[in-house]
């Protein structure tokens, strides 16, 4: 991963065309999320830079892209502190802008979109989407069919009442080579078995809008020469599939120097 | 200033603010300040229309019905503790979305909304973060969104203001809706029209402003905010109002795009050059606008979407929507007998269905029920066969169409023929009915009894050899020998033209999945001079949006 665009001054010499075609239907997430999820009818700013992220590979947690941004925006800020033209810029010395959802692209003071510039007509349904949840135990045990074989003796043990599962602190965490060997109302907390339940649970199906848009989206992309390289590249061959909103929404891109 | 909103929810009660304060147009809303003053006095107004309340004691024997009124803003506080309950006769009115738990809490919140803008004194102010909570924004729910724990979503002050009076505003078609069976909730409509157009139009004021114009007109009445007192056990239901807060109110109580276009259509026929937004050509913008894009259908206990297509416009302005609804009530499906039956509800939605969308899928759901319909139908279906959807590629003119009816009609005579001659030949074999005179009303209304069912099962069986038929000259000769020996004579000539072109198979003018649907689709059609249908059909209306409440009750909602 290449990052050294950030250190070049935001000079958008070059200018792009992003043209997005959607391969399934969309859900983008307008606001009032939880209970009925409406689609936007075009994807927001965030999302394109989310997408382009996406086929760069740069999927970081929200802490360590914190820590990324800031060790770049310091050394780029140290660079170029005497030049009289950038030193109090947002590049230099800004809050990067966050979406709702708190993610905030490294791209955004060197790559700027316009556009679109037509609405394009969207058929709209109603169809059920579940998310896809992480948790720390509690949810799984007693509640998923999904487990490891090891623990077949141990859930027999808990519904005959010999051992007990929980969260509060007198519930202790044990190996998982200990497990068949408990004795009689031992306490142990959830955490000690988490690994043998699958990584996420599906939560209760949502009633959510889905989007078909008629024609591809078209939006202009102001950039720098060395972004708008990588993108160029990155969209030719993405790092991950590409979506919109919903990752259920897979788009297909293709970027265009007019 | 230039609000606008990406989700139509608070987009629409953005819309309902200025035209509920005096119409007011967008260019006089220009500061923040303005932004802010328009949402008060909206909450303020909404507050004051929340609940109502009746004062009149229902177990006086002089009360034949009772009067509603509105719970003033000072006074609203719903919830047990003040007796602001369903059991003591407070309801709320039906345009505000939120259930009775939750009530309490959404004037709480709409009152701290209130506040907060009265404390805006800059515009970053009107953007401050603020939770949406259910119950002013019946969409959301507390999410996981990345955190450990599920928690509300955030919005802007502004955004959350204009979603409560969407929640709050008597600007939106609203209905208490009987949601499943033994469940109710206030349920309404939220169009997704945009605040600005290309052409410099305002399509969402022009149908908050019709709207506001039919409840002019219709429903700020006494009678809206009556309910009627059963004089024998003293029970009365919720007023008027809670049938629909706008004129036409749909006889089957539902909420759906298709009550709202008739609505609509029937309140410009009976009011043009009457008021100020009854103007054909004005509403028929306004609903082609609305065509093809999603109706929301809104609720605390569940969201949904729904459509309509171009067509039903010109059906609700020319012909009458009403009328056709009827004409789908009093069909006779085949073996429906009783009022409840899920098989007769289920053919009154892909009715409704069919109305809605007009095309082949819709139409063949509707022809999978077997039934007879009322001759009010003839229009629906010369509308449909004349359509390009029935139509695709092939050229059906409109006379083949005309002498496809004749036939249609023909084997509903036949029928009926038979019917009634088997009906009178089964009255003269029973004991109990033959030595009775021949206009004795109980005979009389076995002997209709009899031809009802008889005619349905004749029917169904020539429905049978029809979707059997593998061939075009077998679908021909299937009926046509039929009828023959049925009635002893031939078809109508009138159907000579449409035969013709049928037995053509070759030039495929017809093909034979459009002959059968035309043939089936007439011949269900009950003939213009049928004798009246008996009382007891086997749909009624079933007034069942009803909650009937004694007095004495203390029974109290959670």
């Amino acid at each position: 991963m290449d990052f050294t665009f950030f250190f070049d001054p935001p000079v958008h010499s070059v200018h792009l065309t992003l043209e997005i075609d959607s391969l399934s239907p969309l859900s983008m997430a307008s606001g009032q999320p939880g209970n009925y999820y409406q689609s936007l009818r075009i994807p927001t700013y965030h999302m394109l830079y989310g997408m382009l992220e996406n086929a760069l590979g740069w999927h970081f947690a929200e802490d360590i892209r914190k820590d990324i941004f800031k060790a770049m925006q310091k050394t780029a800020k140290k660079k170029f502190r005497k030049d009289a033209q950038w030193a109090s810029s947002d590049w230099l010395n800004a809050i990067p802008e966050s979406s709702g959802v708190k993610y905030f692209s490294f791209l955004q003071f060197h790559l700027t979109f316009d556009g679109p510039k037509q609405e394009p007509r969207v058929n709209t349904y109603d169809d059920l989407w579940a998310q896809s949840l992480r948790d720390s135990g509690r949810s799984f045990f007693g509640g998923s069919r999904h487990y490891d074989a090891l623990l077949e003796n141990v859930i027999n043990r808990v519904r005959k009442g010999e051992i007990e599962f929980g969260d509060r602190s007198e519930f202790k965490d044990v190996s998982l080579e200990e497990l068949d060997k408990l004795p009689i109302d031992a306490k142990i907390n959830y955490r000690a078995i988490r690994s043998l339940f699958p990584q996420y649970y599906t939560s209760l199906p949502t009633i959510r809008e889905y989007i078909e848009p008629e024609e591809p989206y078209v939006f202009d992309i102001h950039t720098t020469e060395a972004v708008s390289a990588k993108i160029i590249k990155a969209i030719e061959n993405p790092e991950a599939p590409l979506y919109l909103g919903a990752n259920d929404g897979w788009v297909e891109a293709k970027i265009i120097r007019p | 200033m230039n609000i606008d909103f990406f989700h139509p929810y608070p987009r629409y009660g953005f819309a309902a603010a200025l035209v509920q304060d005096n119409n007011k147009q967008l260019e006089e809303i220009n500061t923040f300040q303005d932004v802010a003053d328009l949402a008060i006095s909206a909450i303020d107004y909404a507050l004051n229309r929340f609940s109502v309340f009746t004062q009149d004691d229902p177990s006086l024997e002089s009360i034949k019905s009772l009067e509603f009124d509105f719970v003033s803003a000072e006074r609203l506080d719903p919830g047990k503790k003040s007796g602001q309950i369903s059991a003591k006769g407070y309801f709320m009115a039906p345009y505000i979305l939120t259930s009775d738990g939750s009530a309490a809490n959404t004037v709480v919140e709409a009152r701290n909304l209130r506040d907060a803008l009265k404390e805006v004194k800059t515009v970053k102010d009107l953007y401050k973060p603020v939770k949406l909570k259910r119950s002013f924004a019946p969409l959301t729910a507390k999410v996981n969104n990345g955190n450990k724990s599920a928690s509300e979503p955030p919005a802007t002050l502004l955004q959350a203001a204009f979603t409560c009076i969407a929640t709050l505003t008597d600007l939106k078609p609203s209905i208490y809706l009987q949601y499943e069976k033994g469940k109710y909730s206030n349920t309404g409509i939220i169009v997704d029209l945009p605040l600005y157009d290309v052409e410099g139009t305002n399509p969402l004021l022009d149908f908050v402003r019709l709207f506001d114009d039919m409840q002019r007109t219709s429903v700020r009445t006494e009678e809206t905010m009556q309910a009627r007192l059963d004089t024998e056990n003293r029970k009365y239901r919720r007023p008027l109002l809670h049938q629909g807060n706008f004129p036409n109110r749909p006889l089957d109580y539902s909420l759906n795009a298709v009550s709202l276009v008739a609505a609509i259509g029937e309140w410009v026929k009976k009011n043009e050059d009457k008021s100020k937004y009854a103007d054909v050509d004005f509403v028929k913008t306004i609903l082609h606008h609305l065509a093809e894009r999603p109706l929301y259908i809104i609720s605390y206990e569940f969201a949904k979407q729904e459509r309509f297509s171009h067509h039903l416009v010109e059906v609700a302005l020319s012909s009458s929507i009403p009328d056709l609804q009827k004409a789908f009530y009093q069909s006779i499906i085949y073996g429906v007998e009783k009022k409840d039956d899920p098989k007769g509800r289920l053919f009154l939605r892909a009715a409704t269905h069919f109305l809605q969308f007009f095309n082949a899928a819709s139409f063949q759901n509707f022809m999978a029920f077997r039934a007879e319909y009322g001759h009010q139908l003839l229009s629906l279906f010369h509308d449909y066969f004349n359509s390009k959807e029935f139509m695709k590629d092939s050229k059906i003119s409109a006379d083949i169409i005309k002498s496809a009816r004749a036939f249609g009609q023909s084997l509903n005579r036949a029928a009926f023929v038979v019917a009634t001659k088997e009906a009178e030949e089964e009255i003269e074999r029973s004991k109990e009915y033959k030595n009775l005179p021949k206009d004795n009303e109980k005979r009389v209304k076995k002997k209709r009894e009899l031809e009802i069912r008889y005619k349905a099962r004749i029917l169904t069986e020539l429905e049978s050899r029809i979707f059997s038929a593998s061939s075009h000259l077998q679908l021909l000769s299937q009926t046509c020998v039929t009828v023959g020996r049925m009635t002893g004579k031939d078809i109508d000539a009138e159907a000579d033209l449409f035969m013709e072109e049928v037995a053509q198979s070759d030039n495929e003018k017809v093909s034979l999945g459009q002959a059968k649907n035309l043939i089936t689709a007439f011949m269900r059609l009950r003939s213009s001079k049928a004798k009246e249908l008996p009382h007891s059909t086997p749909i009624e209306y079933s007034n069942n949006a009803d909650i009937e409440m004694s007095v004495e009750e203390t029974k109290e909602d959670i």
